[in-house]
């Protein structure tokens, strides 16, 4: 019999590897029967989907200035000309 | 709709296999790789200027290093790899070692919430992640950040590099030197404190309100 503890793991596993059938089973019966770990699933999942979604490659001008999980634009711009007069200073 | 990732080409294969486009034109790391890298930084080092002069600091030595980039790791990987290693230099100057908690022990956050007998002993709250409530509010971006910035060791590590910067599993155990079960651990151990937190910090607090 799973117990929550267990479940919790296997949620977590679940979005990092495809679980064995058996243990699909189990957790799926368990969540079924448990509303904490429903709720915990629910949650976790929608966490990773959230960040999936925010995290989505964009273009460097669809970012918005500001935005905690990117580069500035400024530093941005800075790294860009830094490679460019490293790159062009390589003899190939 | 979905826009084209431009992801570098893998440049598998095995010397003399031709360098991946990607690879030859440095130009374009900065916009292929720049958040990724400062997301890693970031979550690593807690502060965004530091971050920027990581991520700033790994693309120059990567310029310098590139003739000798084998093409035998994905582009990405490897400038995470240089990154790790400045990061590491730097949180040990601050005297701030990265974790040291064995994926292989219990984890003494996670027991403190389950009676011995496996059962929730503080179940979660109920609450519902609604993307479309979330996804444009900045104040709800800044708590996520700071809770996954909470996270820290080895937890925070390889949730930073699997899931903030999109390295393979296989490049993250790698980078790591852990196995995939080690590296399956600690992602539940950053899943589980961030729920946490979030818990903590936004959802519990609104569900409240709300009440």
């Amino acid at each position: 019999m799973l117990m929550c503890k267990e479940a919790t793991r296997l949620i977590s596993e679940g979005l990092d590897r495809r679980l064995s059938l058996w243990q699909r089973i189990s957790l799926r019966l368990h969540v079924m029967m448990c509303d904490a770990c429903a709720a915990y699933k629910r949650q976790v999942e929608g966490i990773q989907q959230l960040l999936q979604w925010r995290l989505r490659p964009q273009a460097p001008d669809e970012s918005p200035e500001g935005d905690p999980l990117r580069l500035s634009f400024a530093r941005r711009q800075q790294i860009r000309q830094l490679i460019r007069t490293h790159a062009a200073d390589r003899p190939d | 709709m979905e826009r084209d990732p431009r992801k570098p080409a893998s440049g598998r294969g095995g010397t003399g296999a031709a360098r991946s486009p990607a690879v030859a034109q440095p130009e374009r790391w900065v916009d292929d790789h720049g958040d990724a890298l400062f997301r890693y930084a970031l979550l690593r080092v807690r502060d965004r200027a530091t971050a920027e002069d990581l991520v700033q600091e790994t693309f120059l030595a990567a310029i310098k290093a590139q003739p000798t980039f084998k093409g035998d790791s994905e582009l990405r990987t490897w400038l995470i790899g240089i990154l790790r290693h400045k990061t590491i230099d730097h949180l040990r100057q601050l005297g701030r070692q990265g974790g040291c908690e064995q994926p292989d022990e219990s984890d003494p956050l996670i027991d403190s919430w389950f009676a011995a007998n496996g059962r929730w002993a503080s179940p979660p709250k109920q609450w519902d992640v609604d993307p479309a409530q979330l996804a444009e509010r900045q104040e709800f971006w800044e708590v996520l950040r700071r809770c996954l910035g909470g996270v820290s060791g080895r937890a925070g590590e390889a949730f930073s590099m699997r899931v903030m910067s999109d390295v393979s599993a296989d490049d993250v155990c790698r980078l790591m030197d852990i196995t995939p079960t080690n590296l399956w651990v600690l992602l539940h151990r950053a899943r589980a404190r961030l729920r946490a937190c979030l818990e903590v910090n936004w959802f519990g607090q609104r569900s409240e309100e709300q009440a």
